[in-house]
């Protein structure tokens, strides 16, 4: 019986680092923009604003990968 | 050559059958967690399911080209033990629709082959060793795996968001599950939808009606597709309503962490070459992201009676896949037969289920799915939070026949799906 133990550990490390990588991510990019809902005005309401939009478009694109890595047609 | 005839159109509707009732058993793990959080409305989430799972069975050109992945010997399988096995899963997996547990598909159409083929081609026909490492180790890693992913994202989205469950932040979580469980609905499309288009063309082929080493045709493509897709529409509530409600109250944030993971974990395990189980899968997310938020708020009992579900999955079916198989291969009268069973139990399942019937309107009002056979209650959600819409009123004492905790209710919500807690 062989068991493939490395693509096993792979599974889980990758699912572990994707999930953690789009959640962070989306979280971090969700608690900027509220504070900056919070703040309204200034600067540095502006620069929150933008690096929570930021935060959220990579999670996006990571979510694209995955969709990348759905459609067989793409690769 | 009538029978074969006869044999090959019995074998397509009932892997169509198979194919909608695989559709209304995974329909949940795309979609319970967005129900549930309120991101999309019970309806809606079916539909977007059932549209994502038909594009993704159009989407896949890789069809299975083996009907179980060498779990059993393909040289030795004929169209009746397909038939048996198929027959066995649909039967199985109406049954764990029934009490609302989310099983996997896939393991009871092994399961169910494994039992007609022990009984058509002997021990010889089935191989142990690659049921342990493709069925029994997944079985047990893709939870663990998945409810660890989603235990830590969920740890972390609270952490670094105190205020994760409130509005706007919960109103980010709910658009983003939106698209976290089309996802999930989607690579289930593009992986389930082939495995009824492998066995239609593989018994094709057997029989004759189709060249060796052609693809499947574009109508087997498109009834495999749209069978998958009825049956994802069709929505299987009870099992939404355990998977959603029954394990842990979700918030968005937990929910968008459990479809992301699900995600994960069904991507990478289907490029990475270790197979997990969807449904095992989006079962360990859900426990992970309760787990992670607070481990007592889990309903562990739940997620006990699941875990049973997933062990006796195999076993059953391959029980009822023998027996089918050894009433089947007796000739066309022995598949009659077992057609008239698959019909008569199916119709008895469904007429259990409508006595306390889950449905679209009432999935997220309690956490408990119960079942009521006759007049008395054998599996008794006791205390539900509301009572289950078209449960017939019962004039007669309770009579429990297998649960004490019946007779009297205890005060907490907890007795749920199947029966006595230990």
């Amino acid at each position: 019986m062989t068991i493939n133990w490395g693509a096993l550990g792979l599974v889980a490390a990758v699912t572990l680092a994707a999930t953690l990588a789009i959640v962070g991510l989306f979280s971090l990019g969700v608690a900027a923009l509220t504070s900056a809902q919070r703040a309204r005005v200034g600067p540095a309401g502006t620069v929150t604003t933008v690096a929570g939009y930021a935060c959220l478009a990579i999670s996006a694109l990571i979510a694209v990968y995955g969709l990348y890595l759905i459609i067989p047609q793409f690769h | 050559m009538t029978t074969t005839l006869f044999l090959v159109a019995v074998v397509i509707v009932t892997a169509l059958f198979f194919d909608f009732t695989n559709g209304f058993h995974d329909s949940a793990n795309a979609m319970a967690t967005s129900v549930a959080t309120g991101a999309l409305k019970p309806r809606t989430a079916v539909l977007i399911a059932a549209i994502l799972n038909l594009a993704g069975a159009f989407l896949s050109t890789e069809v299975a080209k083996t009907i179980s992945g060498g779990i059993v010997n393909d040289a030795f399988v004929t169209p009746t033990m397909i038939f048996a096995g198929l027959v066995a899963a649909i039967l199985w997996n109406l049954t764990t629709w029934l009490f609302g547990l989310p099983s996997s598909s896939s393991h009871a159409l092994f399961g169910g082959l494994i039992g007609a083929v022990l009984v058509g081609a002997g021990v010889s026909g089935v191989n142990f060793t690659v049921v342990v490492s493709k069925i029994l180790l997944p079985a047990i890693m893709a939870p663990l795996v998945a409810g660890l992913a989603a235990g830590l994202a969920t740890y972390c989205v609270y952490r670094w968001l105190k205020s994760a469950d409130q509005e706007p932040a919960a109103g980010w979580f709910r658009r983003a599950q939106t698209v976290s469980g089309s996802m999930i609905a989607l690579a289930h499309g593009t992986s389930d939808g082939q495995k009824t288009m492998g066995v239609i063309t593989l018994v094709l082929i057997t029989a004759g009606y189709q060249d060796v080493g052609t693809g499947p045709q574009t109508w087997v493509i498109a009834c495999a597709g749209l069978a998958i897709g009825l049956g994802t529409y069709s929505g299987g509530w009870r099992i939404m309503r355990t998977m959603g409600k029954g394990l842990v109250d979700l918030h968005s944030p937990q929910g968008f962490a459990a479809e992301t993971t699900s995600a994960a974990a069904i991507l990478a395990s289907a490029h990475m070459g270790f197979g997990l189980s969807t449904t095992q899968v989006c079962s360990g997310s859900v426990i992970g992201s309760g787990a992670g938020r607070q481990l007592s708020k889990v309903r562990w009992g739940t997620a006990r009676k699941m875990v049973y579900g997933w062990l006796l999955t195999l076993p059953a079916a391959a029980i009822f896949g023998a027996v089918a198989a050894a009433i089947a291969l007796t000739g066309p009268a022995g598949v009659i037969i077992v057609l008239a069973a698959l019909l008569s139990g199916t119709v008895t399942i469904v007429t259990i289920s409508r006595r306390t019937a889950v449905t679209s309107h009432n999935v997220t009002e309690s956490r408990d799915v119960t079942v009521q056979f006759g007049r008395t209650p054998v599996m008794a959600g006791a205390a539900t939070t509301t009572p289950p819409t078209g449960g017939i009123p019962d004039p007669t004492p309770i009579q429990p026949i297998i649960i004490k905790q019946a007779a009297v209710p205890p005060p907490a919500t907890d007795v749920t799906t199947t029966g006595p807690q230990s």
